[in-house]
């Protein structure tokens, strides 16, 4: 079944490349022959400015060979007009009278011979590399020479090279939303329904018949409840007209007697990942312009500077989510994660929509904290859930699709957004993210399964859970020594540093959001691969954090050597791939290190407090690397950051290889 | 020193034609591709999940006798996976006789 449904998605990443190939090559020859004509116009209308000039100084009676200091209007003529390679005047042999600086042409001598052989019979003709155009040089009506103006042939290519990475950008976006469909239409299809009838089946081997498949949309494997349901229906029939007929009931069997209908609904990871990346799409749609969004609400009366403003609702959004995420793990512990996840989205889906509505500060300060709110518990419920429903040998793939899908759904998410608003403005944008997010709620209420018996914790967040987690050794040492650094990192180095830096070497935002873009990238592309092979590695699974502590000191290094776009590039990939080997793993390692205290305090609950923990990492980073910066620049703060990031991953090290040594002893004792 | 100013003036209507002639030729590009490509991805599903339905097709044909007399099939489900090939079998087999055990005579035929 996962061969086929490899193939499958061969094909449609094939018919995806292929037609996106396709419709690009015919646009571009489409605007190719648009665009040379418009330029061909442009260039004569140049000529003829040109040539009118000469003309003058002919109509003087200046000889057409001794027009005085012709080379330097032409090159004035050539800087107004960057489009323009050359302006030649040649004699009507082809002899060259003027030019402008030929040296960075391309074969001058082609281009020479070119000229002299120029028939005249059209304007335009195509010499080597240019577009050359030709206007006729008279005097008294009589032809003395051509004005030959070149540009480069290849204007679409120039065109392309200009903004081959918003390009690339829009592909790598369109490709990761088209990934996620085909993903939730395969699970929908075939791994969904098959678990939800291995589940049926199972019921059915203890004698339960109480329980029917769902209705099935998507005309796959889900094909068969229709025959099984029509089965289960049958003996369940016949056990009521049994009841009814007072007679008595077969022993070991059940049958839905009051008519209940209960549906068997599998706990398959798929769907909790494809509403996850729902919802971090729609509330990452309005990431590339929420601060101009903000920044309407502005009024000097605030008596505080328009940046200062603009940061306000995103920290507080920052603030409320991280206080949120502990208590939302108790409380999914405490009710399921389909209700909880459910009732998070539906927050996120309220304070959006309000969010499009806002009139003043206050008010989107206040409608903001509630999509944190519904924000956090998203985010907790559905870790939470894949920690719990995701097989202990697969724990870091699940925590590398977790990952991914928070990565993917928030680059396509702040890519499309941008373009969204644009074309329906602030508020529509935040109604569709809001329609999107009421989507995520739905599905997850109807396609997630029955978690009876699998969530632990029925109590409130205590003290205490933070105590009991905070002393466990080994929750510390990943948590302090792994996490924190790696928190330090993504918002120190990353999101405070990058920035200042590229923009320190003269880059512009938007190169820089392409940059920071690679990080996620690098998420998306081998935090997958990587976590296959933790997950292979078992108990050594501490290894691959380790491996990604001292990649993310070496990337941070990086600009040290490469003071340059390429050293920031490789630094930011190398963070991500370092980021992609280590945190996928951290959440896994505590589980299996610390899994006693861990169910004793509730997964959710766990998963809570440990990332309100890390989130230490995120509010110290860009103060500590603000810091560093000023006092001793960027390469000293970067110097420092991997040397602090290299110090923590080597403690780290010995301290749970310390820890493995002592266990070791006891067993052999 | 400016002593005035040439300008220079568009018809705006001959380039919004320009515009949407372009657009217009696009969008029969984009849907050409989307058809040719629909039809080649409809035709490469068909082919890739031709086993799959044949199979699909054999576990419906033995679930629509589930209740009645018939003999329980052996199915052989190579891409649904051996363990659902014993699973449907048994499923039938634990519905006979839950069907037997609720009495009411010879098992009813499935529609």
């Amino acid at each position: 079944m996962k061969d086929l449904q490899r193939r499958l998605v061969v094909l449609v990443s094939g018919m995806l490349l292929l037609a996106a190939v396709f419709v690009s090559y015919r646009a571009g020859g489409r605007f190719e022959s648009s665009l040379t004509q418009q330029r061909v116009g442009v260039e004569l209308e140049i000529g003829r400015s040109v040539a009118v000039v000469v003309e003058r100084a002919l109509a003087f009676g200046v000889p057409f060979d001794q027009l005085v200091d012709t080379g330097r209007f032409l090159e004035a003529v050539k800087i107004d007009n960057p489009g323009v390679d050359y302006i030649i005047i040649t004699t009507l042999d082809g002899r060259l009278h003027y030019s402008t600086d030929l040296s960075r042409v391309s074969d001058v001598a082609g281009l020479r011979r070119a000229l002299a052989a120029w028939n005249g019979l059209g304007h335009t003709a195509r010499i080597g590399r240019y577009f050359n155009t030709a206007t006729p040089i008279n005097r008294k009506g009589r032809q003395l020479g051509w004005l030959h103006l070149g540009e480069r042939a290849n204007i679409i290519e120039q065109l392309l090279r200009d903004i081959v990475f918003d390009i690339v950008t829009v592909l790598v976006v369109a490709m990761l939303v088209a990934f996620e469909l085909v993903r939730v239409l395969l699970a929908a299809s075939f791994a969904t329904p098959l678990r939800a009838i291995n589940e049926f089946f199972t019921r059915i081997a203890g004698g339960d018949f109480r329980r029917t498949l769902a209705r099935d949309l998507f005309g796959g494997i889900g094909r068969l409840n229709g025959r099984i349901n029509a089965i289960v229906a049958e003996l369940n029939a016949r056990a009521r007209r049994r009841q009814a007929a007072g007679a008595e009931m077969p022993v070991r069997l059940s049958f839905d007697l009051a008519g209940e209908r209960g549906t068997v609904r599998a706990n398959a990871i798929e769907n909790i990942r494809w509403s996850f990346f729902l919802l971090i799409f729609a509330e990452s749609l309005s990431l590339s312009f929420f601060p101009i969004f903000v920044a309407q609400f502005y009024d000097p009366a605030f008596g505080l500077p328009l940046p200062v403003v603009v940061g306000i609702p995103i920290t507080v959004f920052m603030l409320v989510w991280a206080i949120t995420m502990p208590f939302a793990g108790t409380w999914c512990d405490r009710i399921g994660y389909r209700l909880a996840f459910s009732i998070g989205a539906a927050m996120t889906t309220i304070g959006l929509f309000l969010t499009a509505y806002s009139t003043s500060l206050a008010d989107l300060l206040l409608w903001r904290s509630i999509t944190a709110v519904g924000y956090g518990i998203v985010y907790v419920t559905t870790q939470a859930y894949i920690t719990v429903f995701v097989s202990a040998k697969e724990g870091t793939r699940g925590q590398a699709m977790f990952l991914t899908s928070f990565f993917t759904g928030s680059l396509s998410g702040a890519a499309i957004g941008g373009i969204l608003v644009d074309r329906l403005g602030f508020a529509m944008t935040f109604l569709l993210s809001a329609g999107l997010s009421a989507i995520a709620a739905l599905y997850v209420l109807r396609s997630l399964g029955d978690e009876t018996g699998r969530t632990v914790a029925k109590k409130a967040l205590a003290l205490a859970d933070f105590k009991l987690l905070l002393r466990h050794r080994h929750f510390a040492i990943v948590t302090f020594l792994s996490a924190i650094p790696a928190k330090v990192a993504l918002a120190g180095f990353l999101y405070y540093s990058v920035p200042l830096y590229l923009k320190d070497l003269g880059y512009s935002q938007s190169i820089t959001g392409r940059v920071m873009m690679a990080y996620g990238l690098a998420i998306i592309l081998i935090g997958p691969m990587v976590a296959r092979w933790a997950d292979q590695a078992r108990t050594r699974r501490w290894r691959f954090v380790m491996l990604g502590g001292y990649a993310a000191a070496l990337a941070m290094a990086v600009p040290l050597f490469l003071a340059d776009m390429k050293g920031a590039v490789i630094a930011v990939v190398g963070l991500g791939v370092a980021h992609a080997i280590g945190v996928s793993s951290q959440m896994t390692l505590i589980n299996d290190r610390c899994g006693e205290t861990v169910r004793e305090v509730g997964q959710g609950t766990a998963v809570g407090i440990f990332r309100l923990v890390e989130r230490i990492g995120t509010i110290t980073g860009p103060v500590l690397l603000g810091a560093m910066i000023a006092l001793s620049g960027f390469m000293g703060a970067f110097a420092v950051l991997a040397l602090f990031t290299f110090a923590t991953t080597t403690l780290f090290t010995l301290l749970l290889w310390q820890s493995d040594r002592e266990t070791a002893s006891i067993e052999i004792a | 020193m400016i002593v005035g100013a040439v300008v220079l003036g568009f018809d705006k209507a001959a380039i919004d034609r320009a515009t949407a002639g372009m657009g217009f030729t696009l969008l029969v590009d984009w849907v050409g591709t989307v058809l040719i490509m629909t039809a080649l991805a409809v035709l490469g599903i068909w082919w890739l999940t031709r086993g799959l339905e044949s199979e699909l097709t054999q576990a419906e044909e033995a679930l629509a006798h589930g209740l009645s007399d018939a003999p329980v099939p052996d199915l052989r489900l190579p891409v649904l996976g051996e363990e659902i090939a014993r699973a449907i079998p048994e499923f039938i087999t634990r519905s006979r006789g839950a069907a037997a055990s609720l009495g009411g005579g010879t098992p009813k035929p499935a529609p």
